[in-house]
Parts: C-alpha cells; structure tokens; sequence
C-alpha cells in the first residue's frame, strides 16, 4: 500500500482590503523534500480550498526573483520578518503561520505596499549624479578599502525585514528605518556619490532621522542580506553629527 | 483610445465570469513541463511537432478555466489568467518557429533526424559528415548518433544562407494559430561569425 502522502498545515492571517477586518485559514499543502513557502503558496493557488474543504480566492502575495535578491516576498513567518521564497518547510515549526507585515499597509493578504521604503530612499538622496552635474571622464574605482562593506550593503533588496522587526518603525514615529538609513552611508562611500554626503547626512537630522534608531539591534538580526545594519548605523551617527557641527561652524 | 481601454475591461470582466473546471495554475504547470519537454535545449523536429499539438489543446483548455476569486480588489487569479493566454500563444509562437528552423543557433540544439537528413543538400551532408564522422539513426527515436561507440547526438549545423534572418510571428486569430514569416536585418557592416567562446574574436 502507498505510504500516506505527509501534509503541512498552513494558518494563513487573510484581509480581504486595506480597510477590511483580518480573518484566519487553515490549508493543507502536500509535503515534498526542499518545499519552500512560496512554493505552498503556489500549490494552494492550484488548489485554494480549506481544510474544511471550502473552496476561497487564491491566497495573495506578492514573489518575483524566488532566489532572495528581489525582495518582494517578505512577510511574517512564524512570528519572524522573512523571505518567503527562501524559507524551507523542513526548517519551520509546523504548523507554519503566516502574516503580512504590518508596519507597512496592506493591500489584501500577504500582499503589503512597500512604497514608502522607495519614498526614503528619495529623502536620502539613494543614487549618484552622473546627469553631468560635475564631470565624471573615466568612471573613478571604488577605494579598495571600503569596496568590502560597499559590496556589503548594495545587497539590500529593500524588502523591509529590517523596519518590520525595527521596534522604531511603526505609527509612534517618523523613522524612515535602517534600510534607507544605511543606503545613505553606502552612497557616501561611492566615488562620486561621496559629493553628495553633506545633503544625505542633513535629511538624516531631524524628524524621522538616525536620532530615532534606539539601538535595539532587532535590524541587524533579521536582514536576510546579513548587512551589518547596526554597525553602520552606529558610524552613520557618528558622521552625521559631524555634519552639525560643521552646519554650526559654516554659518 | 477609449475604446482600446473598453476592450479591455470588457475581456477582463469576461474573465471574472469564468466558470469552467480548469484551475489556471495547474494549467500554467503543465504548460511549463510541455515546453520543458520538447523546447528545451536540445530539441527535434518530431517533439516540436509534437508539442504544436499539446499547445492547441492547452489553448483549449483556457477556455474552460473556472475562477474562485471574482472580486475586482487586487485580484491577482483574474490577471493571471489573463497572462496565462498570452504565454500559450507565446509558446506556440516560439514552437512553431523552431519547428521552421531547420538549423543549431546561439544555445539552441536541432538534433538531425532520419526524416530531415533526407531533405539535406550535398554540401549540407558533406558538412556533417566532416564533422561528426560516420553516424547512423537510432531504430527508435530516428535521432542521428555517430557511429564511434559513444552515440553523440548529430546536431544541425547554423544556417545563415537560409534563416539569418528575424522571425516574425503573427497570430491568426480565427484558427487560433502562430503564422511564421521572415525579415532581413541589417548586417553589412558586420561579418557575421560563429559565436565560439573558446577563441578571442578578431574584428
Ligand atoms: S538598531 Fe535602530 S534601526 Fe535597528 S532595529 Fe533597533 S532601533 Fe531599529
Ligand atoms: S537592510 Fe536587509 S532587511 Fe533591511 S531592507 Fe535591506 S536587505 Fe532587507
Ligand atoms: S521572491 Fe525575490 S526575494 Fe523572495
């Protein structure tokens, strides 16, 4: 007789809208050796019925690389800020939750709008000016003593693992949050990009800036890049004070 | 414009309507494993007729999806079926097309079969011979093999003579079916060359 085929149980934290209440189901997915969740979540799109055997809408989220580059799948995974894509079944606590990630808004299930990350990263100035600003000839290396934490922190993938788990991110503040904080001190290291430093390190000060980082270190645990989030924020802070005192001596 | 946007609403409504008994993904699924099948790398002209014919009945099956998700918020199993019929006839614009081409180009691998051997020129078979030494057809598959005891496949030489050359795809909508013709591109200036990783180029 074949062997019983082993199932995973999903409790998945549905919304059908911005405004609309949450709700919980429960599917069942059939175990294979490397299932990942974005995987399950496929198979319950080929198959989108309860374990009370309720056929629903599909589940909603959101994947695109499936390879941990794109950022796209993020959501709450047993409590953790997570990559769908790259969180295998055989790793996770059965049965497995799911949630979106609230400190963003969310669009319908799992699906959240991440744009405001997009918005910071606007504030902070997250590019270099090659536009003829200033000549740029042969593009210039990058100091090979820094190139090690450049390549570092151009990881990031802007999937917000960082400001769901951050306890300073939320309602309560301002915080643009470490992702786009840290994007700053990458920018400054660029070549080119350092020109810019002054206005980076200015739209850190004030509201919503590094001063709101209370060091919880939560960033750090969480950053599926492994980006020493901490680290640099702590350096950044150290810069951007300099730049005060610089503002107060210039005037 | 107003009315290229009503079209499309209206085929998106259409779609919100469906009813049928087939789920799109699963559908999407075995697309997937039809093309991996028969279009993948190394390919021959046998599968590729082949698989012509599962795409018409995948395309057919598109009509009988039936939909959980009727909603108009976000609704994410609407627009993939909407996507869903646009890569069918994608697929069977780019198996159709390879079907036509007779020839090994870029990472693309025609094995020779016996059928197509016989409608090779002279110089066509005195190539292959050249390079493939003595080979023969296996009895099952038809696919050329050499003859040197390690059964290496006999691939289609790249054929620049006949299909250097842009292949257009037009859809005929009413017998639902990719239609091939060929365009010249501009490559005067340029002698074209074969891509061989394994030399440094020259020009
Ligand atoms: S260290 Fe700062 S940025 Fe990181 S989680 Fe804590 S408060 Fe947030
Ligand atoms: S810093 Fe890490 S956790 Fe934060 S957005 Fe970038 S990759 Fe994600
Ligand atoms: S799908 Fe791109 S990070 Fe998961």
């Amino acid at each position: 007789m074949a062997e019983e085929q082993k199932k995973v149980r999903f409790v998945i934290e549905r919304q059908d809208g911005p405004n609309d209440k949450p709700y919980t189901q429960e599917f069942d997915v059939d175990y294979r050796p490397g299932l990942n969740v974005v995987a399950a979540l496929m198979e319950i799109q080929k198959h989108p019925v309860t374990v009370d055997g309720k056929r629903v809408a599909p589940v909603t989220w959101e994947c695109n690389c499936l390879e941990k580059v794109c950022g796209a799948c993020m959501m709450v995974i047993n409590g953790k800020a997570r990559q769908a894509c790259c969180s295998l079944v055989d790793k996770l606590d059965q049965p497995i939750h799911l949630a979106p990630a609230r400190t963003f808004p969310v669009i319908r299930d799992l699906l959240i709008d991440r744009s405001v990350m997009f918005e910071s990263l606007k504030r902070i100035q997250g590019w270099v000016e090659i536009d003829g600003t200033w000549e740029v000839k042969d593009a210039p290396i990058q100091n090979p003593y820094t190139a090690a934490t450049a390549y570092e922190i151009s990881h990031c993938m802007t999937c917000g693992c960082c400001l769901e788990a951050c306890p300073n991110v939320g309602p309560q503040s301002d915080f643009i949050g470490p992702a786009p904080t840290v994007q700053a001190y990458l920018f400054n290291l660029h070549p080119l990009g350092k020109f810019d430093a002054p206005k980076r390190l200015n739209a850190l000060m004030g509201k919503g800036g590094i001063t709101s980082c209370g060091n919880s270190q939560n960033c750090v645990e969480v950053c599926p890049k492994n980006i020493k989030l901490t680290t640099y924020l702590a350096q950044l802070n150290r810069d951007v004070n300099k730049q005060a005192l610089k503002n107060i001596f210039n005037h | 414009m107003e009315e290229a946007r009503q079209q499309t609403v209206d085929e998106f409504e259409k779609i919100l309507q469906m009813n049928g008994p087939e789920n799109a993904h699963q559908l999407h699924h075995e697309l997937g494993d039809i093309m991996y099948k028969y279009v993948s790398v190394e390919r021959d002209n046998d599968g590729l007729a082949e698989c012509v014919e599962e795409l018409k009945k995948i395309l057919k099956r598109w009509d009988n999806i039936g939909i959980t998700d009727r909603g108009h918020w976000a609704n994410q199993e609407a627009m993939f079926v909407r996507q869903l019929r646009n890569m069918i006839i994608y697929a069977m614009a780019i198996t159709q097309s390879a079907l036509q081409r007779d020839e090994s180009r870029g990472a693309h691998a025609k094995i020779v079969l016996e059928s197509d051997y016989a409608k090779l020129d002279d110089d066509q078979k005195a190539a292959l011979q050249k390079k493939y030494g003595q080979f023969h057809f296996d009895k099952e598959t038809g696919r050329g093999m050499t003859d040197d005891g390690n059964n290496d496949l006999v691939f289609f030489e790249r054929n620049d003579k006949q299909f250097m050359r842009t292949t257009i795809v037009t859809f005929d909508k009413e017998h639902e079916a990719p239609v091939v013709s060929y365009r010249e591109f501009e490559h005067s200036l340029i002698k074209p060359r074969l891509r061989n990783y394994a030399v440094a180029k020259k020009e």
